[in-house]
This record gives structure tokens, sequence and C-alpha cells, in this order.
């Protein structure tokens, strides 16, 4: 097997491990006014979040929603 | 004559109707189910605050996750699968923002040639408004990428002013620089081919890196070429398929396979891999 298939196969492993990590393990907590211990928020539901712009940093690093009540149509940005 | 393959005989078919293939797919990216399937990403490059967006932009979610200081595991494996399997043949076939540039070069006007330096300008986009200014300044910066896409204002901004002045409400008009790339970018589609796909567009970028790499893959039957330079004049994009098949700034329209004595085909790395050419060569006047 030559360099660049060996790269191939390597690049393909490596993103459907990462899809697959991020689609069914990595979870997050996000906190929100009425809630200080967090949700544990799976990666697709913040995909969700950040195309809404509903996601931000406090100055403790912690992930708050910007919205409380029905969330916004659309990013802001 | 060099045997062509089923896969390439099969492209031959199709190229004519490339149009229609990326019209078929906007029935995938303009979510007529209303699905509005936002917790996943598509491979494309299409606005998710647009009404009419089935998946969320990819470009968009790594920017955010960048602004965020996460990983987007989702969007980067996503990239990976699909650029490793097909490379830019994404930004040629089935891309809606390509669409509508192909459609912009369809007007019969004189084109300006742009230099093949310029498409660096698209990592640049890509490091610079995608990662690192999200990153360190996070969303509310001028650069940051949505800030100034134009596929944000072209499928977000023009919906909202059009639907404002349907109702009879005020036109939330955008800010001058917004207003600026806009302009400057609908002249440009007019005025030179797939000015953003090979300027500036950071996804392709990513597809376009990935094209020496990626599981389809053109071959070159370099002791068949015979240098007419044919397949120079059917790359609209000002690409040399006859010094190097699978470059970075092929975006993959595959029209160069229609040249005559077929030594560039379709094929797969581990048909295509040995078959690169060594040397820089120039076409026959």
């Amino acid at each position: 097997m030559s360099k660049k298939q060996t790269i191939t196969i390597f690049l393909l492993g490596l993103g459907l491990s990462m899809f697959l990590y991020g689609f069914s393990m990595h979870v997050l907590p996000v906190y929100s006014e009425n809630n200080d211990k967090g949700f544990a928020t799976s990666e697709s539901a913040l995909v969700k979040e950040v195309s809404i712009g509903g996601l931000k940093r406090d100055t403790d690093g912690k992930l708050l929603k910007t919205y409380t009540g029905a969330p916004p149509k659309a990013c802001p940005t | 004559m060099v045997n062509k393959s089923k896969l390439q005989q099969f492209i031959l078919k199709l190229l004519p109707h490339r149009l229609w293939v990326q019209v078929g797919f906007l029935l995938v990216w303009l979510d007529p189910l209303a699905m509005r399937m936002h917790t996943m990403c598509s491979p494309v490059f299409h606005c998710y605050a647009c009404p009419l967006a089935t998946f969320a932009c990819p470009i968009g979610v790594i920017a955010q996750f960048s602004a965020l200081h996460m990983f987007p595991f989702i969007a980067i494996g996503l990239l990976l699968i699909v650029a490793g399997t097909l490379g830019s043949i994404i930004c040629g076939w089935v891309c809606p923002f390509g669409l509508l540039q192909d459609l912009a070069a369809k007007v019969p006007i004189k084109r300006f040639k742009i230099p093949r330096w310029m498409g660096y300008f698209r990592y640049v986009m890509l490091f610079g408004a995608v990662i690192l200014v999200p990153y360190f300044f996070g969303e509310e910066s001028a650069l940051f990428i949505c800030r100034i896409c134009p596929a944000g204002f072209l499928e977000k901004a023009v919906p909202d002013m059009a639907t404002a002045a349907v109702k009879g409400n005020p036109i939330p008009w955008p800010n001058a620089i917004k207003i600026t790339i806009i302009v400057v970018f609908l002249a440009a589609i007019f005025v030179t081919i797939r000015p953003w796909c090979r300027i500036l567009c950071p996804l392709g970028a990513i597809f376009g890196f990935f094209n020496r790499f990626s599981f389809f893959s053109m071959k070159l039957e370099d002791h068949s070429c015979t240098q007419c330079g044919k397949c120079r004049t059917l790359c609209q994009y000002g690409g040399t398929p006859d010094k190097a098949a699978n470059t970075d700034n092929c975006l993959r329209c595959l029209e160069c396979t229609k040249c005559g004595p077929g030594v560039l085909q379709t094929s797969t790395i581990f048909e295509a891999e040995t078959e690169e050419p060594t040397k820089e060569k120039s076409p026959k006047e």
C-alpha cells in the first residue's frame, strides 16, 4: 500500500471516529439562568444551539444559554 | 485512445446534465419537507440562518464552536469523511452556492481570469475568519466568518428584508460592510467564474486540500497524453489538469475528462495513485 493510500484510509478512519464520537458520546454541560447544575447536552444538540446563536461562555468559562423560553429563530450574526 | 472505465463512461453520460444534478441537490439543502435538521451539518456552503436550510452550515458551526472554545467533532468528522471520499467534487456538483455562481456564469459577458495564487486566500479565510478570529475575539468580531459571509446575506438578510418590505414593516438594512461585500460578490460572479469558490471559500479550501488524498480521484494516463491542451480549454476554472489532475484549486467539475484521447479519467486513489506525471509540461500550440 502506498503512502497516499495509507493517508486516505487514515483520514477516513479518523473522520468516522470523530463523527461517531461527536454524535454518540461527546456531551457537555450547558447552564441557564434557572439551572446552576447544568444539563448534559449532546454535541448534536450543541450544533443546533450554535446555529441559532443560543450559547455563550460566561466569565467562569461555563456554557450558558443566551435565552430563556422559546429559542431564537435564527443566528443573529 | 485510452480505454474508458465504467465509472468514466457513466460520468461522461452525466456531464452534460451537471447543472441539473446541482439543481436536484437543492431538494436536499432547501428543506422542502420543513424538517429543519440543524442538529446535523451538511457538507455544503448553505447558511443555517436561511429559512430554507435543511442542515447546519459546517463552516458556521466550526466558527461558533471555535468562539466557544469547543472542538466540533461532528462537523470536522463529517468533513473528513466527505473530503476523504470525494474531495472537491462537492464543490463542482453538489454545493448550492456553487450552483448560484455557475448560473451567473451562464450570462454571456467577457470574464476575467483569476490568478491561481489567489486560491491561497481560501486558507487565510479558513484559519483566520473561521478558526483564529472566533477563538481569540469571539463571535462579536467584525471579521467573524458569518458577519462577512455573502451566503448569509443572500440567504438570510435578503429574505428578511423582502418579508419586512411585503409586510410594510421597517426594512432591517445590514451594515455598510455587509452591503459592500455583497455588492462586490454580485459584481464578481458576473465578471469572473466562481470567484467565491476559487478565492475565498473556506469549505472549498478543505475539500480542495484533500483532492490529492481523496478516495475518488482523477487519473492521468501520462504516457498517452498528446499535450494537445484541450483539457485546459475545457477547464473553465483555469486549471491545468494535464500538469496535475488532483490539485487543491480543482473544483472537480470533471469537464476535463471530455478531452479527446481520454487520458484524463475519473478513478479511485487505488487505481490512479501511480499515474500522476512527475514533471511539468506545457501544451503544444
